[in-house]
């Protein structure tokens, strides 16, 4: 199915998509980084992520 | 200091995914199944969106518990963009669902239990994001949105997963009615169809890291507590 009807154009094409989607989302989690670096907050640990926790609390 | 551990499930996701797009749409088919052929490929596309909405509004629910067991503002904050979130896959798999229907039920909107509970659920959530939105009192939007919250992921459980299965007359797998199970499914599908699931669950949770710590650094700079 793959070399018959020229499929994997068609996933090939899928594939840039996708991984070009995730460049973009490591671009922007990078930008993100840098954002968080330079307004570090005094108080709340900027490295702890969403699973692991938190202590702004007053 | 960049933690590196932290990027270790993002390249878990992107990994699962490239090879679910490949494996899923390149597998040889076990067997020839009628009505559905080559589509049931959507397997690995369609549910996983699925599965990974009722991950986020999971994680959405265990946040709102954590909000009303100490009020720190941070989980609420966190219920909040899972919800969003989970409100997207849901939409994306409404939409993918419609396709399908289409193709294979001869209508993208068929009278099935499964559908109509999978609209509710939505809608609840829908409603979860329109009261947030309708309470200035941070303190009071918190509270009052994480109680409804709680409220609302026992609902989606009971639209999706119970009611169409005591219907007994869903077109979905799984179901009563409908033979095929995931179980049943044949091992090299299920090989491609459990990691598809677990890299579209892990890409929303790297979306939802991004939305809170955005959340959060539009808090540090705005001095609010919320937006």
């Amino acid at each position: 199915m793959i070399d018959e009807n020229k499929m994997y154009a068609v996933i090939a094409v899928l594939l840039i998509i996708l991984l070009g989607l995730f460049v973009y989302l490591i671009s922007i989690d990078l930008k993100l980084r840098r954002l968080e670096k330079r307004h570090r907050e005094p108080g709340i640990d900027n490295e702890s992520d969403t699973a692991s926790k938190i202590k702004n609390e007053p | 200091m960049i933690a590196h551990y932290k990027w270790i499930y993002k390249a878990v996701a992107i990994v699962l995914l490239t090879y679910a797009l490949l494996a899923g749409l390149t597998v040889k088919l076990p067997y020839e199944l009628p009505v559905i052929y080559e589509s049931i490929r959507n397997l690995f596309y369609h549910v996983g969106m699925w599965f990974t909405m009722l991950f986020v509004f999971l994680i959405s629910f265990i946040y709102s518990l954590r909000h009303l067991k100490g009020f720190n503002p941070d989980h609420d904050r966190v219920a909040a963009q899972a919800a969003q979130i989970g409100l997207v896959f849901g939409m994306l798999g409404i939409f993918t669902g419609m396709f399908w229907a289409n193709a294979t039920w001869g209508a993208p909107w068929v009278r099935d239990p499964k559908l109509n509970g999978a609209a509710m659920s939505l809608l609840v959530y829908f409603a979860y994001i329109v009261l947030r939105s309708s309470i200035a009192d941070e303190e009071k939007k918190a509270r009052i949105s994480a109680v409804y919250n709680i409220f609302a992921f026992i609902l989606a459980i009971i639209f999706i997963g119970v009611l169409p299965r005591i219907s007994g007359d869903s077109l979905h797998p799984g179901q009563a009615g409908s033979p095929l199970t995931v179980a049943g499914l044949d091992p090299s599908l299920r090989a491609i169809f459990y990691p598809a699931v677990l890299g579209w669950i892990l890409l929303a949770v790297w979306i939802l890291e991004i939305k809170v710590r955005m959340s959060r650094l539009h808090n540090t700079l705005t001095e609010r507590d919320y937006d």
